[in-house]
């Protein structure tokens, strides 16, 4: 079978092996890398700080091994402030009903900009970070910066063949929860069942596995990015396993069951 | 493999030899034999792919027709990447200040006929130097880098403006967060001790234009009175050579039909502790004294191959062997530049001279058919742009249809307007050359580019 082996960095990077599909080049892809259809790079961040495992999303703090960095204060579930001074999150401002400019939330920061700088200038050193839980004062951390890349590339050694796909299995299963309305190719609801509720309107995130008239609630309860991952919401597991079963068709707004 | 030879011992090719050579499906792709296999260079996206027998054969066949040649590529997983027709504009980065439009050398083949450019000569003020300056500086926004190339004439005749305007760059490139660099081309024989010093502190590229050994140099580049130049500039480049550190000295050589051995020059230049050496051939002088031709071209390709050979065996033998052209032909092949232009003349780089005005590069210095506009409302950008567009690779020939297009960008433009292309055999046979030794490095000392062995 005749075939070409890529010798310089331009046929590296534009040849398509044979087998691979379009998709298998940044140019010819997705590339949207949060999670990534061809690759995720979320689990590169996962160990950013050494001693503790962290996910991009919503700056999230998910383990602390390292009992030298739990005795500063640091704990699963607190969120990241801001590293070396570069705040990881920032106040969203916009008009309110009154079309008066005010702050709405605060939002994460997507971490290939805003740790673009720490990875670049402190790989491998301490740099003093600020988390914080719910309703308590923020506590400071000195954090070592794991350095994955040598020679501009990602580092074997640091990050074995196969990290980066590793979690791709199921892409767009995943995105259900990843994504909101605003981000998503077809029709996706956000907010389903909907029905007037004195001044306001109640209804069932998407994401509720109990969907009944009894567990309905205001807009502002339910759809807040803040509870994915809470228990009473689809996981990604049941995604994986029964995604038509738990999602439902949603016609007219309202689920069909 | 053999690809210079028929170049250099075969008959001269005529217009229509070339026209009917590039007929043949080469502007896809070039077909090359090499001892470290048979490879594909691939004109879209300059992708170089090593194949077997079979999809040499393949291809070869596909050579007559280049619709059949694009679907193979295509066949075999190839991505072509075509180069747009319309030059995507850059800002402009680098600016040359011709600070010194006079010079104490009498070289007779001189672009700069001498320094004035055809024109009584001028030294530059420092208001224009610091206004084109600023102007750059400001123009490239905080966070980017500028380089400032000291030109001439002979830059050294106007010492005092070169310093103060380095002094101010980058007192100003501070201010406003931009990284700046530094270069000068000079004939060294007014170098001091003191110049050293400022060069070093300020992290120079110095390039001197040596032209051969002694006695070529001497005749080629004599001073105004006729003396020879060589050992002079020998002796006060030598310190330079001692205390380069963030400095870097290096040689730029033009080549004529009576210049010696290449090969003996180089290594004498090597020995003496230069950084590195570039050769190129003088293709266009005022006066037509010492233009190469044909046949002198052959010869200079020739000694150019015996050079690269030597730089081949030093890479085996970890050596260090800093032949400009092919270290740059290396790095080029590598990453797979695809050029649309020669240069970053009249695009990202623009000449200042004496009086203020911009010109396309410091070669069109006083020509009015290249100005680019004035310090006082900048460069032009319609003139920019008009010139990327009539100078893209695209709108030349014979270059549309030539295999080496991409790489070579369709030669020196101050070269081709005044001479035409007259060496594009040579071009072509130093490009098939450096894929060659490309192809082998790559295959047998990857770990040149970077590349676990």
């Amino acid at each position: 079978m005749p075939s070409l082996q890529p010798t310089n960095l331009t046929a590296q990077s534009l040849y398509r092996g044979r087998g691979n599909p379009p998709s298998a080049h940044p140019i010819t892809s997705i590339s949207n890398c949060f999670p990534g259809l061809e690759f995720d790079f979320r689990v590169i961040w996962k160990n950013v700080f050494v001693g503790i495992e962290v996910h991009e999303a919503f700056n999230y703090v998910i383990d602390v091994n390292d009992p030298a960095i739990a005795a500063q204060g640091v704990e699963p579930a607190m969120r990241i402030l801001d590293v070396d001074g570069d705040a990881m999150q920032v106040d969203v401002v916009g008009p309110d009903p009154a079309g008066n400019q005010r702050v709405l939330g605060d939002n994460n920061l997507e971490w290939t900009n805003a740790l673009a700088r720490i990875v670049q200038q402190h790989s491998g050193n301490t740099v003093r970070c600020r988390f914080v839980t719910e309703g308590a004062a923020p506590i400071s951390a000195d954090l070592t910066i794991r350095d994955f890349f040598k020679d501009g590339q990602l580092d074997p050694a640091v990050i074995p063949a196969g990290t980066l796909t590793q979690g791709l299995c199921s892409p767009w299963q995943a995105d259900y929860r990843e994504c909101g309305c605003y981000y998503w190719a077809a029709s996706r609801p956000d907010f389903v069942n909907a029905e007037p509720d004195g001044g306001g309107t109640k209804g069932h995130n998407w994401m509720l596995k109990d969907r009944t008239d009894a567990n309905k609630a205001l807009t502002d309860n339910q759809v807040t990015w803040d509870r994915i991952g809470a228990a009473d919401q689809i996981s990604y597991e049941d995604l994986y396993q029964a995604w038509e079963e738990h999602l439902k068709f949603i016609i007219g707004g309202n689920d069909q069951s | 493999m053999n690809i210079s030879l028929p170049i250099i011992d075969g008959p001269v090719a005529t217009a229509q030899d070339e026209v009917a050579r590039i007929s043949r499906g080469l502007s896809e792709a070039f077909l090359f034999d090499s001892d470290a296999g048979k490879y594909a260079f691939v004109v879209q996206g300059s992708q170089l792919f090593r194949t077997d027998e079979k999809t040499y054969a393949m291809l070869s066949d596909c050579k007559d027709d280049e619709q059949a040649m694009r679907a193979a590529l295509k066949s075999l997983g190839c991505r072509l990447k075509p180069v747009a027709d319309k030059p995507v504009p850059n800002p402009v980065s680098a600016i040359s200040l011709a600070v010194s439009q006079k010079c104490n050398l009498a070289c007779s083949y001189c672009y700069a006929e001498q320094g004035g450019f055809g024109q009584p000569q001028r030294s530059m003020s420092e208001e224009v130097a610091i206004g084109a300056i600023e102007r750059l500086i400001r123009d490239v926004g905080t966070g980017n880098r500028v380089n400032i190339a000291f030109m001439g004439g002979e830059p050294l005749m106007n010492r005092r403006v070169l310093k103060s305007a380095t002094q101010h760059a980058v007192k100003f490139a501070t201010d406003h967060h931009v990284d700046v660099g530094f270069s000068i081309t000079t004939n060294g024989t007014l170098l001091t001790p003191e110049d050293g010093d400022f060069f070093e502190e300020h992290g120079f590229a110095v390039t001197l234009s040596v032209d051969g050994l002694p006695s070529e140099h001497d005749h080629a580049r004599p001073d105004k009175q006729g003396n020879g130049t060589f050992n002079r500039l020998m002796d006060r480049v030598r310190p330079l050579l001692r205390q380069q550190r963030r400095m870097q000295v290096s040689v730029r050589s033009t080549v004529t039909p009576s210049s010696g051995s290449l090969v003996e020059f180089l290594q004498n230049m090597i020995d003496r502790g230069f950084h590195s050496v570039g050769v190129s051939p003088l293709l266009s002088s005022p006066t037509g004294n010492g233009e190469m031709n044909n046949r002198s071209l052959k010869r200079m390709l020739r000694q150019m191959i015996e050079c690269g050979d030597e730089f081949q065996r030093a890479v085996a033998a970890r050596r260090r062997y800093p032949f400009l052209n092919i270290v740059n032909a290396m790095q080029e092949i590598h990453r797979g530049s695809q050029r649309a232009l020669p240069c970053g003349a009249g695009d990202s780089y623009v000449g200042v001279g004496a009086e203020g005005d911009y010109y396309a590069c410091h070669r069109f210095v006083n020509d009015d058919e290249r100005w680019m506009g004035d310090l006082q409302s900048g460069v032009s950008e319609t003139a920019r742009t008009q010139w990327t567009s009539n100078r893209h690779v695209h709108m030349q020939e014979p270059c549309r249809s030539c295999w080496a297009r991409y790489l070579c960008g369709g030669g020196c433009h101050h070269e081709v307007i005044h001479r035409g292309r007259s060496a594009c055999e040579f071009i072509r046979g130093w490009l098939a050359y450096c894929l060659d030794a490309y192809a082998k490095l790559s295959a047998h000392s990857p770990w040149y580019f970077g590349v676990a062995d």
